[in-house]
């Protein structure tokens, strides 16, 4: 059996005149958690779309589990899991009949047990019997995430799942997520916007642009490796500052910010020590995080 | 199939509230009641039960037929606008057996709801009225054959109103669009009935009740002579419409 849970080979798609996804290919192992990050009309939706199968692919293949979804549709659908953009339910019915709408949907019996079980997963349990619609929206996500998690998928796809949640739902949704991939061996892809979120949920993230994958970056390599980053530096007063470091490293002053680029992760505490032993001010050192960083690398042209 | 089915009861029931629908067919039907009794003390001579069933069988059942294409607009155009079709097209369910159970579940509880109506009204006309010249058994099937001559014009406007929605994807479109023959078919009809060719339109058969059931409702001749040919060339086209319609949706990209 392969380990691959979901495999995507040279995707493409245009709509109308525009080649929107180009040759998109990527796996994704095993009870890991992988980000989908790209800017606004990169195609992340677009994929995601094409792997539950609401558009069909021009050319390429998508393999969940094993299955193929064009030629094994059903099979297919049965192993994933997903909330697509928003978590639309029916909010004139309540939250136990949304379930058990949604069961009825499934090729095997879904049972009373299941359904209460994924509610009490998501914390909702006590609310299964009010409408939706009086539901708040990171219940409504929840909820959302808990139909899709009815059939005990193998694969479960969120579109966005932490728009509009408060920083509790967040940091809740998180650890359900990270839960249900350790405990359950499930394989996430999590497309998001929120860099942050994404480095702090994921196993790993990949970076499309344009349609394509152009890179696959993996959160637990730790920060002593040979990745860069930007240091910015508040210091007062700022010139001393800036011709200190200006003998270090080549930077930039930006107001009362001085700026290095591409500084090892080991050279940040002798870079403070030089300031520190010329008696300079410092109000505050940072550095931009690794994901971000390699986002706007990759992403920026 | 039973469980799609189940489902989009469902969702009618609660989501288009064919429960409140339901409790208005019942003021429609005590309204009747009353408005004949009233009628019968204004004449002052007993009124017959077969005339009062016959004229609410005239009557309700284009009023099912009205929700009934509502109830389909909101089943699919309601769907795709509100997003919730995505979460039922990610299910293990093909797209054929999800829009069958939809227009077939709604068009099998508009006749339910139909039938209802008709055998309540039906029983209410013999209980309180006069049903010496016409007995009951005949008042009965009077009422329910004048309701049957229109369920094939029900089946009809809610197929095209399944079309109008998996194309359009709107509402109030689906509305609109489903119900213009409603109300230009009897003009167009007097315009287009002078030529030969106005046999062969799909309009011209629509109005199942009034080309065949009797003579004194038809603008001018039924189109064919056959009472059966015309019902087989409508269920041709209600055929070829749901095919349309099944195939626009199998291939549609839902963005």
């Amino acid at each position: 059996m392969t380990d691959y849970m979901l495999q995507v080979k040279d995707l493409n798609k245009s709509l109308g005149k525009s080649h929107i996804i180009k040759n998109m290919s990527f796996e994704l192992k095993r009870g890991e958690i992988y980000g989908f990050l790209g800017p606004n009309g990169s195609g992340k939706t677009t994929t995601i779309r094409m792997i539950v199968s609401l558009i069909s692919p021009d050319s390429g293949e998508i393999i969940i589990d094993g299955k193929n979804i064009n030629s094994n549709r059903k099979e297919a659908l049965e192993k994933i899991g997903a909330v697509v953009e928003d978590p639309d339910l029916y909010g004139y019915l309540t939250g136990k009949q949304n379930l058990e709408h949604f069961a009825r949907l499934s090729n095997k019996t879904i049972s009373k047990e299941r359904i209460l079980e994924v509610a009490t997963l998501v914390e909702l349990e006590d609310a299964l019997n009010k409408k939706v619609k009086s539901y708040s929206l990171g219940m409504k996500q929840r909820l959302g995430i808990a139909v899709s998690l009815l059939h005990q998928p193998t694969v479960l796809i969120l579109d966005e799942p932490t728009n509009g949640l408060d920083p509790k739902g967040i940091r809740d949704l998180r650890v359900y997520l990270q839960r249900l991939a350790k405990e359950n061996g499930m394989t996430l892809l999590v497309s998001s916007h929120q860099l942050s979120e994404i480095e702090t949920l994921c196993d790993r993230a990949i970076v499309i642009k344009k349609g394509e994958v152009i890179d696959e970056i993996s959160m637990k390599e730790s920060n002593t490796n040979e990745q860069t980053f930007t240091v910015k530096i508040e210091a007062r007063p700022i010139t001393k500052a800036y011709e200190i470091l200006k003998t270090l490293a080549p930077v930039k002053r930006d107001g009362s910010v001085v700026e290095l680029e591409d500084q090892p992760f080991e050279s940040i505490p002798s870079l403070i020590s030089a300031l520190m032993e010329e008696n300079v001010m410092l109000y505050s050192v940072v550095y931009q995080n690794r994901l971000e960083e390699a986002y706007f690398n990759l992403t920026e042209d | 199939m039973i469980g799609i089915i189940y489902n989009e009861w469902l969702k009618s029931w609660y989501g288009r509230k064919t429960w409140l629908f339901s409790l208005v067919m019942l003021v429609f039907i005590a309204g009747a009641i009353a408005l004949s009794l009233f009628t019968e003390s204004a004449m002052q001579e007993p009124l017959d039960a077969a005339t009062v069933a016959e004229l609410s069988a005239y009557l309700f059942p284009v009023i099912v037929m009205i929700f009934g294409v509502v109830l389909i607009a909101g089943a699919i155009a309601g769907e795709f606008s509100n997003g919730t079709i995505k979460q039922l097209l990610i299910r293990p369910a093909s797209r054929h057996s999800l829009l069958f159970g939809k227009w077939f579940g709604n068009l099998l509880l508009s006749i339910l709801v139909l039938f209802i109506t008709i055998l309540l009204s039906t029983t209410l006309s013999v209980l309180i009225f006069n049903t010496e010249t016409t007995s009951v058994t005949e008042t009965f099937s009077l009422a329910l054959e004048v309701t049957l001559y229109q369920i094939p014009t029900l089946v009809f406007y809610m197929a095209l109103a399944t079309l109008v929605a998996v194309l359009t994807k709107s509402t109030a479109l689906t509305i609109v669009i489903t119900f213009s023959p409603l109300f230009f078919s009897s003009v167009l009809q007097m315009f287009i009935s002078q030529y030969e060719w106005a046999k062969w339109a799909v309009i011209s058969h629509i109005e199942f009740l009034s080309n065949y059931y009797g003579t004194d409702l038809a603008i001018g001749n039924p189109p064919f002579e056959n009472m059966w040919a015309s019902l087989a060339f409508l269920l041709i086209h209600i055929i070829v419409i749901l095919i349309v319609t099944h195939v626009v949706f199998k291939k549609r990209d839902v963005l």
